[in-house]
């Protein structure tokens, strides 16, 4: 069995062309060879490298956090612009705007509803909301969630609930988002 | 005596005061009330039923929607189920309707759970389904449509006991704004 679904790979175990010369002739001298001239030993090595960063990822709270707050699965209270009472958790979690798989879009084949939120277009510049050019930080992002005030001081659209963010959750939602969140 | 400058900017006073109007005439009181149109919908139950005798005999608060919309519809949702606990104080005669605007893509079930959801009861809060060739004339009708991927404002549209469009509130209303509307119609009609 070979590790991380390389068997599955579409170039097949035996083919010699993605290793090229030199992994023909490891081949010839019977060392089993992966496509890309990987051997059995070097997949398995850099596929642990490859799981122990993902670990430290996953293992780091402040992303964990952040990636639950993005989609979800940490309530956020949110309330729309006017209004008294908070929304519910369904109608506040980020993926529902922010994202590239709603099922509105997989019907439509549409862009996000609102803008896909990647390290570029955070950090700018971009001119938004017929502003001037500005990017984010953490202190403007966070200001932005609770009161709907833009980098550029433009007022976001209403339909984007206010919310009620503490510094540990923003900072753990901002760090989730440059760290390439949901765009990875 | 006016001079030309004065009746220039009167001009330009003038054409900015109609702009605004129109740019307003999205929302507010509709002025006259404007009878529903005969579009065919097919009410939970699955009836076929036409969209005037849906409306006629209750003061009745409709939202557009699909159940594949993540974006808006949670939030209207979740205006029209806290108006639904509003009401829950008052006479029968005022109720909620969620219209689809995507009768392709929902059918029943999924209305029925998308209601479900959000807590809405029979008895004050029903969906309908209109058929494709009629969505877009519902859509013009309210003056509903939007640009984007939802396709359709987040306006409430609130109707007499006649069936006649009577007010259009901004996206996203205020539940207790909405419900203070639906009792003025309600006095009115």
């Amino acid at each position: 069995m070979v590790p991380f679904g390389l068997s599955r790979s579409p170039f097949g175990l035996s083919s010699s062309k993605p290793g090229g010369l030199r992994a023909t002739l490891r081949q010839a001298q019977g060392e089993r060879v992966l496509p890309f001239g990987l051997s059995l030993s070097k997949a398995w090595w850099l596929g642990s490298v490859l799981a122990m960063c993902g670990g430290v990822a996953l293992a780091d709270p402040g992303l964990a956090v952040g990636r639950q707050l993005y989609r979800g699965e940490l309530a956020l209270p949110g309330t729309i612009s006017g209004h008294a009472q908070p929304l519910p958790p369904m109608a506040t979690r980020c993926t529902n705007c922010h994202s590239r798989d709603s099922a509105a879009q997989a019907a439509s084949g549409a862009a996000s509803f609102a803008p896909l939120l990647t390290r570029e277009r955070l950090l700018g510049p971009i001119a938004r909301r017929g502003g001037p050019p500005s990017r984010y930080d953490e202190a403007s992002f966070c200001r932005l969630l609770r009161s709907g005030i833009d980098p550029a001081i433009m007022l976001i659209p209403r339909q984007m609930p206010r919310y009620a963010i503490d510094d540990t959750q923003c900072k753990a939602l901002w760090t989730y988002l440059l760290d390439a969140g949901e765009t990875r | 005596m006016t001079t030309r400058r004065e009746w220039l900017v009167g001009a330009a006073a003038c054409g900015l005061l109609v702009h605004q109007a129109r740019a307003h005439g999205a929302f507010g009181p509709v002025q006259p009330a404007l009878p529903a149109p005969a579009l065919s919908l097919q009410d939970m139950a699955g009836k076929s039923v036409p969209l005037p005798a849906l409306l006629a005999g209750q003061v009745t608060a409709v939202q557009l929607m699909f159940t594949g919309c993540s974006a808006t519809c949670p939030i209207q949702g979740a205006v029209f189920a806290d108006a639904q606990a509003r009401l829950a104080k008052e006479n029968a005669g005022l109720r909620l309707l969620s219209l689809s605007i995507d009768p392709l893509g929902d059918d029943l079930p999924a209305m029925r759970a998308w209601l479900a959801k959000f807590g809405a009861q029979s008895a004050r809060w029903a969906a309908a389904l209109p058929k494709l060739k009629d969505v877009d004339p519902l859509l013009d009708f309210l003056r509903g449509r939007a640009p984007g991927t939802d396709r359709h404002t987040a306006q409430a549209f609130v109707f007499d006991r006649q069936a006649r469009l009577v007010y259009r509130t901004e996206d996203m209303p205020q539940p207790e704004e909405l419900v203070r509307l639906m009792q003025r119609a309600a006095v009115r009609a």
